[in-house]
């Protein structure tokens, strides 16, 4: 086995053991937990992807630097949006 | 050697070298995906917006999606990018055959995944559970159920087009390597339809949660 297929190899038994970690987890009652949870290792499991099989790893600065942007819009998107309806209120009429 | 022969053929007069070219074409890619994340990323947020509007509706909702066939879509789909993963290794050792079979593996997987989510879609069907104003399942009638299969439909449609499109790369990938058309030194095509894939994988392992481990 060469070097780069046991890299392979190992995030790929990692992605598993987390995808079922996941999967188990959505069993447990954590509440509000829950979901955040979830998409940490979602998250993580991206990011072995990336670093892994996409080789970001073998990439230079500029690769990192899109994806690093991508990753910080998408964030900020998602968070503003979740932050928007969480902090509504009912205005009263005068 | 015939290999390096081959690989010069490839390089575009403004390249200095074919490692400055296969750079600028990593980073073209990287660009692309960048902007495929903030494609799905505005659906993520519209996600966010609405399941923070109706947390209850989303998890009502949400236990009429299939874990069994999402979880086994997961698996098929990180499957297929550990083969895809493979058989770039394989090129780079100079092992031709080798990567083609692990990339009509890849594409096989791939064609599994679409089958499953269609089968799912019909189950939905099957149910009355439609998109948007057309919903016709009394259990989802409620605002949020129906913001729920909407954003299902549209988020899991528009990764299926992204599957469907990478099951066609797939198999591009695996005829030409089949054919000898990629070297050790120059492969470029199969590092970026690679890239691509393992992007459709990601963008399942955030869908996979928000839809069918919500509970």
């Amino acid at each position: 086995m060469t070097r780069a297929t046991r890299h392979y190899t190992v995030a790929f038994v990692a992605l598993l053991v987390l995808s079922t970690a996941t999967l188990l987890l959505s069993f447990v009652h954590l509440g509000a937990f829950s979901t955040a949870l979830a998409l940490l290792i979602a998250a993580g499991k991206a990011l072995l992807v990336a670093i892994v099989f996409m080789h970001l790893a073998e990439a230079r600065a500029s690769g990192w630097l899109a994806m690093a942007v991508a990753v910080g819009l998408v964030v900020t998107l998602v968070g503003l949006a979740f932050l928007d309806v969480a902090t509504r209120s009912a205005v009263p009429l005068p | 050697m015939p290999g390096e022969t081959g690989a010069a053929a490839h390089l575009g007069e403004q390249f200095a070298d074919l490692g400055t070219q296969r750079h600028a074409a990593t980073f073209g890619m990287w660009v692309f995906l960048a902007s495929e994340a903030l494609f799905f990323g505005a659906l993520f947020a519209l996600y966010a917006g609405c399941r923070t509007a109706y947390p209850r509706a989303f998890r009502l909702a949400a236990g009429h999606t299939d874990l069994l066939l999402g979880s086994t879509m997961t698996y098929v789909l990180l499957t297929a990018s550990f083969l895809v993963a493979l058989a770039v290794g394989a090129v780079r050792a100079g092992a031709s055959r080798r990567a083609s079979t692990l990339l009509i593996a890849a594409a096989a997987l791939a064609a599994l995944f679409l089958v499953l989510k269609a089968v799912e879609w019909s189950h939905h069907l099957e149910d009355a559970i439609f998109p948007g104003r057309y919903e016709a399942n009394v259990a989802l009638a409620a605002p949020g159920a129906r913001a729920f299969f909407t954003l299902y439909y549209t988020m899991t449609g528009l990764h299926f087009l992204h599957t469907l499109a990478g099951f066609f790369v797939l198999a591009w990938l695996a005829v030409r390597t089949r054919r000898g058309a990629y070297s050790p030194q120059w492969h470029t095509p199969l590092e970026l339809g690679g890239m691509y894939w393992h992007f459709v994988d990601i963008v399942w392992l955030f869908l996979w949660p928000l839809f069918y481990l919500l509970r």
